[in-house]
């Protein structure tokens, strides 16, 4: 089961791939662009980014569910994260 | 001597290794983690080698084999080679344990010793896979994890610029770590982030938990180093720190020199060696080519600084290729912020002619997304069919998406960054030569506020990884060119 919620998951999860300060990240709103807006964020941080979340909230994200929509902002990525959490392990 | 790069008799040639051998009996063998794990935790390691120094530990950490530095062929090598190199390494350098770290524990030699965090060979393999898969898609391709693992049973496979042989992906796709005790340090895990990256509490914490079962043993005599001609390793000094350097050079006298000035935290030998690489193919058309790691990145001492700070690194690198190639003309070549280092401080620099690739304009963190890159993601997301499919199912809000996309067609204004950039590069006597790569956003949004002449690879990412032969065929016409 997850430690944390998934928002503070997460955003603990963005800090740490992006080396991003945490209180940039606790800063970060549903309307926070991730891809196309964060430098730091190009496909190989993407595809270590998913990875980390598929292991610290033990959920499985196949990779024909990744798309621009779920990497455009923080709360869309949280959306999917939260489904994926509650689908996997119950609400 | 404190760390060096030294060249080991491996059983199927010369290889490179980080060494800190002040022939004491207590002497570790590190299995450094694989692929881009291995850069994100170069700058780690190294330092864990400080501190185990300090602990009166000699250590050795060996490249593996077709990537990092080393000379051989990466689509040679196998699981069962890479064991075999990292038992041979363990002997010659007569190891009494081991520090495996994450896929290092996959081919670790039969030694007492440790894991840090150990990974199976399927699970290094999916991120890779998962980043060959997201940048297939931008440039409009439709791979899959199973239709990648099946063309990888009978040719090689690219894997966002690793290049693995099929008998290399076999073997690491059913690959488990050796049983060694696993270590969680319980903190930010290194080897995900995006860019190179150290944590010396963490450093000081495995130094700590390793040094007590490093038993002392006898210490072998030193083997002979082997003779590379075509690539040495170098040490520069740079202030109080000591920067790593490779040398690149050609079987003949060079005709022409070159600093590769490394971008973000990279390690000298650039991402899946790709740096390395091209170096090497760049010696073998005449220049020699010289790459450091920087204060505070892989294998240099110091702390970190921006790359805006990086004058006295550059500084001390290009003298250092003078003086091993006198008499031929110098270039310095930097991709991204390195392009943006060398333009801030052209004035200053005792280089030749200037080759800058996708300078970074981006000012700070918190600037707002420059418009012309959110114009070449939103021309991506129209252009790929998945896209098209998510706009007719309505998955996808058509008046934002050309809202944003109106709002990003306004014209680009300059960052400071980019105007004390042009200001720079307007000091330099020399020819500079400018590269963009078409499918870079920070390539295109460089672009879009230069007024000067660019040349340009319209299907080329940030790297040039598409376009080798082109990279190749303009640094040569730069190195070439006359002020």
């Amino acid at each position: 089961m997850p430690q944390s919620d998934p928002d503070s998951a997460l955003r603990g999860i963005l800090a740490d791939v992006l080396g991003l300060p945490t209180e940039r990240v606790a800063g970060f709103t549903a309307e926070t662009g991730l891809f196309g807006d964060l430098p730091e964020l190009d496909s190989m941080a993407v595809a270590g980014l998913l990875t980390e979340i598929e292991d610290r909230l033990h959920i499985v994200i196949e990779d024909d569910e990744i798309d621009g929509e779920i990497m455009e902002t923080y709360g869309a990525l949280l959306a999917f994260v939260t489904a994926k959490v509650h689908a996997t392990h119950g609400a | 001597m404190g760390l060096a790069t030294i060249v080991w008799p491996a059983p199927h040639g010369p290889e490179w290794a980080l060494a800190c051998d002040r022939g004491r009996p207590r002497r570790l063998l590190i299995v450094p983690a694989l692929f881009d794990e291995a850069s994100r935790m170069r700058r780690f390691c190294a330092d864990v080698m400080r501190r185990l120094d300090a602990a009166g530990i000699d250590s050795l950490m060996p490249e593996i084999p077709g990537w990092g530095e080393s000379l051989a062929d990466p689509l040679a090598q196998t699981v069962a080679g890479w064991r075999a190199a990292m038992a041979a390494a363990a002997v010659a350098f007569g190891a009494g344990a081991v520090l495996a770290v994450r896929g290092g524990a996959l081919i670790a030699p039969d030694l007492p010793g440790r894991a840090l965090a150990p990974a199976e060979g399927a699970a290094l393999l999916r991120p890779l896979l998962r980043a060959e898969i997201l940048s297939a898609r931008e440039a409009g391709r439709n791979d899959t994890a199973e239709t990648l693992l099946a063309r990888g049973t009978t040719e090689p496979l690219n894997l966002t610029g690793h290049l693995l042989a099929p008998a290399l992906l076999a073997g690491l796709r059913t690959a488990t770590p050796r049983a060694l005790p696993a270590i969680d340090l319980g903190g930010a895990p290194l080897w995900r982030r995006a860019e190179p990256d150290h944590d010396p509490a963490q450093a000081e914490a495995l130094a700590a938990l390793i040094a007590p079962g490093v038993p002392t043993g006898p210490v072998p005599p030193r083997f002979a180093a082997p003779d590379l001609a075509t690539r040495r390793a170098l040490t520069i000094p740079c202030a109080a720190d000591t920067l790593a350097a490779t040398l690149d050079l050609p079987a003949t006298p060079p005709r022409a020199a070159l600093l590769w000035v490394t971008g973000g935290r990279e390690i000298r030998a650039g991402h899946a060696a790709t740096q390395a690489r091209m170096a090497a193919r760049l010696a073998a058309q005449g220049i020699a080519v010289l790459r450091h790691d920087r204060r505070g990145v892989g294998d240099s001492s110091g702390e970190a600084v921006p790359f805006a700070d990086t004058r006295a690194d550059i500084a001390a690198a290009l003298g250092a290729m003078r003086a091993a190639c006198p008499g031929v003309p110098l270039a310095a070549y930097g991709n991204c912020d390195a392009a943006s280092a060398l333009m801030l401080q052209a004035a200053a620099l005792t280089a030749d002619a200037l080759i800058l690739a996708n300078p970074w304009t981006f000012d700070s963190e918190d600037a707002p997304p420059p418009p012309q890159a959110l114009r070449a993601h939103y021309r991506q997301r129209f252009a790929s069919l998945s896209a098209i499919r998510r706009v007719l199912t309505g998955q996808v809000n058509l008046l934002s998406a050309a809202r944003s996309l109106l709002a990003a067609s306004r014209r680009t204004p300059r960052t400071t960054l980019a105007d004390e950039m042009a200001a720079g590069l307007a000091a330099f006597s020399g020819p500079v030569r400018i590269l963009i790569a078409g499918r870079d956003r920070t390539g295109q949004t460089f672009r879009a506020g230069w007024e000067g002449t660019v040349h340009v690879h319209p299907d080329a990412g940030h790297i040039f990884a598409e376009a080798p032969d082109w990279w190749i065929d303009q640094v040569l016409k730069a190195v070439e060119e006359k002020g």
